[in-house]
């Protein structure tokens, strides 16, 4: 009898797992699509997914002894509601506890739950304390639940804002270096599927359908926080001092390309994103193009001297002052009344007249061409998201006004890192390098995925040149309009640049842009640093040797000792002038 | 007699296979459980991290050694530049 029925029972399972069989294969069968879709359905009520969330990577800059977080991320608790599961009299209970444990108003609950009864999930309170979390599980309320969001946030608060930039709730990123280094710094979540019973109590692992969390990568930075507060620091009070429009500094190591600082003023704290202009957001350093203005001559001087076209002591005659040129136009030297002067002291006077000659000699061909080898033009390849190339015209649009303005800085637009770029092959023996903001990448066990080495870009001066330009540059400081930059213990070099601003009817009136990227020591140059003030209130001061000269001293004085560099000259004592 | 006997070995092997379905079960559920105080452990790591974030920026430190009275030597110690800087 028993093996009866279990003969029946058994052929009643095969008779209807050949019919399941016959229907999947049949193509068409009105039944298969009913039955798969039960089964379809059958299935999905066994799943249980648990999200296992993984963590998105942190930014690190240097500092003193060890890394410092500058970017990272935490979950944080809010607490929901699922409306549909409560009676009204029960959504006044629970608003009453929650208005209690969140220590707001019930009535504020109430309105919100009894507003959208029909939805299966309302946000009461978002960013709660884990204490609130904990009260609000002892609750043991089906209805009421905790879920838990990612949370950005910047220790450093609005230290290099606007290189690292943003991510928003969402976890997409807002520029700077979360929109470059998205990739890596994105996580992939994982998950734990289980089968679960009808009462959806989980009974086994889906083990192939299981992923495993992966945390995003850590990235390293060559931004020191320290060098990065010294910079910050000055830029923002130059630019409130002198009531600027905005302001930028960038500071290298010339030897490596590492940027060690970078800044825009005003500046903004990532923390509050969403309270600041989108124009705040800027990384000036690399996204807005500016005339450099004086700051330009020695880069020209330096390549026709590599070129042979001249050497630091050729004399040229600079015109007592005004210079008509041939289809040239008019150039003076603001007042100064300079005879006949050598090419070394045409860059310490800072002499347009000589400049423009010095443009003579070289040719349109040459100086576009040497301005490109330069790296103007083109971008430098930081990485940075809205990075500008600068401006530089197609040869075919330049004429006499450009051969003898672009050697004084006119008819051309640089960045502000393509110009320190460019300052730095003084300082090493005459290699472009690539600026490096990104040293290492570490996954989130610590081990390095990524290492990016530093990187020349291409030798633009001999080792010899660049040792007399910088000879030449030491003297703009000691003796030239870079005299506001003389260091305490240290020897150190720069240049000056006050450039108009132009606009859409020439330049403008009593616009200017004062600059001053200087190193030092000038021995064995540790840093170079580019100030540059935007637009600064002219009654207030715009020459390039005020409005960022000082800072640029205040920078470099504190960087050096900060870096432990050895000084290089007694106090007080002038630098040998090295001609 | 024969059927006795299958019906023992049938039986014990039934017994034996809801005890490892139940083992199976609880072995299940531990996991489930790691799981939760594993993803809860993370967290707790992820805000220690920020914590510290927080405690070792420049600002944090610089105001708790102007609470605490310290003395920041501001003297250049003499020390060659660091061996990066080497020429081309």
């Amino acid at each position: 009898m028993i093996f009866a029925v279990l003969a029946l029972m058994l052929i009643a399972i095969g008779a209807r797992y050949e019919q399941m069989l016959r229907c999947r294969r049949v193509p068409g069968n009105p039944d298969k699509a009913a039955i798969t879709g039960q089964v379809a359905r059958a299935r999905r009520g066994q799943k249980i997914v648990m999200p296992l969330p993984a963590r998105p990577g942190n930014i690190y800059g240097r500092g003193r002894y060890d890394s410092v977080l500058l970017a990272g991320s935490r979950q944080v608790p809010g607490c929901f509601v699922d409306p549909k599961l409560l009676t009204d009299r029960q959504h006044a209970e629970v608003s009453e506890q929650l208005a209690e444990i969140f220590d707001t108003e019930a009535f504020e609950i109430y309105t919100q739950l009894a507003s959208r009864n029909k939805r299966r999930f309302v946000w009461v309170q978002r960013e709660i304390t884990n204490a609130q979390a904990k009260a609000v599980r002892a609750l043991k309320n089906r209805a009421v639940g905790i879920e838990y969001e990612w949370r950005r946030e910047y220790p450093n608060g609005g230290l290099a804002g606007t290189v690292i930039g943003f991510t928003n709730k969402n976890n997409e990123s807002g520029g700077g270096l979360h929109t470059m280094l998205n990739r890596v710094l994105t996580p992939k979540d994982g998950k734990y599927v289980l089968k679960g019973d009808a009462m959806r109590r989980p009974f086994g692992v889906m083990a192939k359908l299981s992923v495993s969390p992966s945390d995003g990568r850590n990235a390293y930075l060559s931004l020191d926080v320290n060098i990065q507060q010294f910079l910050q620091h000055a830029v923002s009070e130059s630019v409130q001092r002198y009531g600027a429009k905005w302001g930028t500094g960038v500071v290298v190591n010339p030897w490596t390309g590492d940027i060690l600082a970078m800044c825009s003023a005003p500046t903004y704290d990532p923390n509050n994103y969403s309270r600041v202009p989108a124009e705040q957001m800027l990384n000036r350093a690399i996204c807005c193009p500016f005339e450099p203005g004086s700051i330009y001559k020695p880069i020209i001087a330096a390549a026709a001297v590599q070129n042979n076209i001249l050497n630091y002591q050729s004399r040229i005659y600079c015109e007592n002052g005004v210079y008509h040129a041939r289809r040239g136009g008019r150039i003076s030297d603001h007042g100064h009344r300079y005879g006949m002067m050598s090419l070394w002291d045409i860059v310490v006077k800072s002499s347009n007249i000589g400049m423009a000659k010095v443009g003579e000699k070289l040719g349109n061909r040459n100086l576009w061409r040497l301005s490109r080898q330069w790296g103007f033009g083109e971008k430098t390849n930081v990485g940075l998201p809205g990075e500008t190339g600068g401006i530089i015209r197609p040869l075919n649009r330049w004429d006499g006004y450009s051969l003898r303005r672009i050697p004084f800085g006119q008819e051309i637009s640089t960045s502000a890192l393509q110009l320190t770029m460019a300052f730095s092959a003084f300082a090493n023996g005459g290699v472009l390098m690539r600026p490096r903001l990104v040293q290492t990448i570490t996954d989130a066990h610590g081990r390095v995925v990524y290492q990016n080495p530093p990187a020349r870009v291409r030798r633009v001066l001999s080792a010899d040149v660049a040792r007399q330009s910088l000879s030449v540059l030491q003297d703009v400081v000691e003796r030239g309009t870079g005299k506001k930059c003389r260091l305490k213990n240290y020897t150190s070099w720069g240049k000056t640049g006050t450039a108009q601003i132009p606009g859409p009817q020439g330049y403008t009136d009593g616009a200017y842009t004062g600059s001053f990227i200087g190193g030092a020591p000038a021995s064995n140059p540790a840093v170079v640093c580019l100030i540059s003030i935007y637009w600064p209130d002219r009654h207030k001061g715009y020459y390039g040797g005020t409005v960022a000269a000082p800072y640029v001293k205040d920078v470099l004085q504190k960087t050096l000792t900060y870096l432990q560099v050895t000084p290089d000259r007694p106090e007080g004592q002038m630098a040998i002038r090295p001609r | 007699m024969r059927l006795a006997f299958i019906i023992i070995i049938l039986t014990v092997i039934a017994v034996g296979l809801v005890h490892l379905r139940r083992r199976e079960v609880i072995v299940r559920s531990e996991i489930q459980r790691l799981q939760v105080r594993h993803l809860a452990l993370r967290r707790e790591i992820w805000d220690r991290q920020l914590e510290l974030g927080h405690l070792t920026t420049p600002r944090a430190i610089r105001s708790r050694a102007e609470t605490m009275a310290l003395n920041m030597s501001n003297e250049v110690p003499a020390r060659p530049a660091p061996p990066e800087q080497g020429r081309w």
